[in-house]
C-alpha cells in the first residue's frame, strides 16, 4: 500500500493498493492551496490510471468544498477520456446514509458520469 | 436589510452578550488558522448541541465556503510574517428560531462588485430548481477553467444548501469601500 498523502485536517488520505487496484480518498478536503496540494496528486493518479488495466477509485469524503468539487469532476472527465480508455474504471462514493450533504454530491457526480461505473455506497 | 438583526458588536457591548442567539461571531483580519479554530469549535460545540447537531455537516461546509470566499477574495489585506496575508472580513453564526443562520461579509472591489452583483442577480430571480440546474451547469463549465478558485460553484452551492432564498447585499463602509454580506440558514 503507498501512501500517496497522509491525511490532515483540511486535506484527504490517498493510498494506492497496487495488488488490489484500488485507489481510496478518505477524510476532508477543502485546502488552503487547492492546486499545490492536488495538481501533484491528480498527475500521479493519472500516472497510475494510464499504467493499469483496471482500478477502482474509492471515495469516502466526509466534507469537501466547492475548489475540490471541481479538482474530483476533473478526475472523473479523466477517466471517461479516450485517453484512459485503456484502463476499466470504476468509482464507489461511500456515504454515510445520515449526511444527506455528502449523499447529495456523489449523485451529481454519478449523473455527469457517462462512460464508466459509478456506484453509491451507503455505510455502516 | 431588514432581515439582518445586525452585528452588535459595534456601540453597545452589553447588549451583544445579552443574546443567546449568537453562537460565534468573528470581526478582524482573518488567517488559516483562525478559519481552523473556529472551524473546531463548530465540530465540538454546535456537533452536540440539540438545536444544532443534526445541521453541523451543513453549517460547516457553508461556514468553510464563506471564510474561504473571504481568505480568498476580501479586498482589504495585510501581509503576514509566513510570506501569506490575512484578508479582513466578519463571519457570524447564530440561531434564528428553527434556523442556523451564516452570515459573511468582506470589503470588495469594484470590479467584484458587478461579478457578484451578476450571480446575487441570478440566483435571487432563480428558483431552487433553477440553482441546482445552474449548479450542475457550472461544475460542468469549470472544468476548464484551472485558474478560477470555484467559478462562482460556492455560491450556487449556499443556494442550494440554505433552507431559505440566501439574503446578500453591498452596503458601504465608513471609508466608502463596498462590503459584500451575505447570509444563509440551515
Amino acid at each position: 500500500m503507498e501512501v500517496l498523502a497522509s491525511a490532515t485536517p483540511k486535506t484527504p488520505e490517498i493510498t494506492y493498493d497496487e495488488a488490489g487496484k484500488r485507489i481510496l480518498i478518505s477524510g476532508r478536503s477543502y485546502p488552503e492551496d487547492l492546486h499545490a496540494f492536488w495538481d501533484p496528486i491528480i498527475a500521479k493518479l493519472e500516472e497510475i490510471i494510464l499504467s493499469s488495466d483496471s482500478i477502482l477509485i474509492q471515495f469516502d469524503l466526509n466534507y469537501h468544498n466547492s475548489g475540490s468539487t471541481r479538482i474530483i469532476l476533473n478526475l472523473i472527465k479523466f477517466c471517461e477520456s479516450d485517453q484512459a480508455s485503456g484502463c476499466d474504471v470504476s468509482i464507489e462514493w461511500q456515504f454515510d446514509p445520515d449526511d444527506e450533504q455528502t449523499e447529495e454530491q456523489g449523485e451529481d457526480y454519478r449523473d455527469i458520469c457517462t462512460k464508466i461505473d459509478f456506484k453509491m455506497v451507503p455505510t455502516e | 436589510m431588514s432581515c439582518y438583526r445586525g452585528n452588535a458588536v459595534t456601540g453597545n457591548l452589553t447588549k451583544f452578550f445579552e443574546s443567546t442567539d449568537q453562537q460565534y461571531f468573528f470581526a478582524g483580519y482573518i488567517t488559516n488558522k483562525i478559519l481552523d479554530g473556529i472551524a473546531s469549535g463548530i465540530e465540538d460545540v454546535i456537533s452536540c448541541q440539540p438545536l444544532t447537531q443534526k445541521k453541523y455537516r451543513k453549517i460547516f461546509s457553508i461556514y468553510v465556503e464563506m471564510l474561504q470566499n473571504i481568505l480568498f477574495y476580501s479586498a482589504r489585506r495585510v501581509e503576514i510574517e509566513d510570506g501569506g496575508d490575512a484578508a479582513y472580513g466578519a463571519i457570524e453564526i447564530g440561531l434564528d428560531g428553527e434556523l442556523v443562520s451564516i452570515t459573511a461579509v468582506n470589503p470588495i472591489t469594484d470590479r467584484q462588485y458587478e461579478k457578484l452583483k451578476a450571480i446575487m442577480d441570478h440566483i435571487s430571480s432563480s428558483t431552487e430548481e433553477e440553482i441546482t440546474a445552474t449548479y450542475k451547469q457550472k461544475m460542468m463549465d469549470s472544468f476548464d477553467d484551472a485558474e478560477s478558485r470555484g467559478g462562482g460553484l460556492g455560491y450556487y452551492d449556499i443556494a442550494r444548501r440554505s433552507a431559505k432564498p440566501i439574503a446578500c447585499d453591498f452596503p458601504e463602509g465608513d471609508d466608502g469601500q463596498k462590503l459584500f454580506r451575505i447570509m444563509a440558514w440551515i
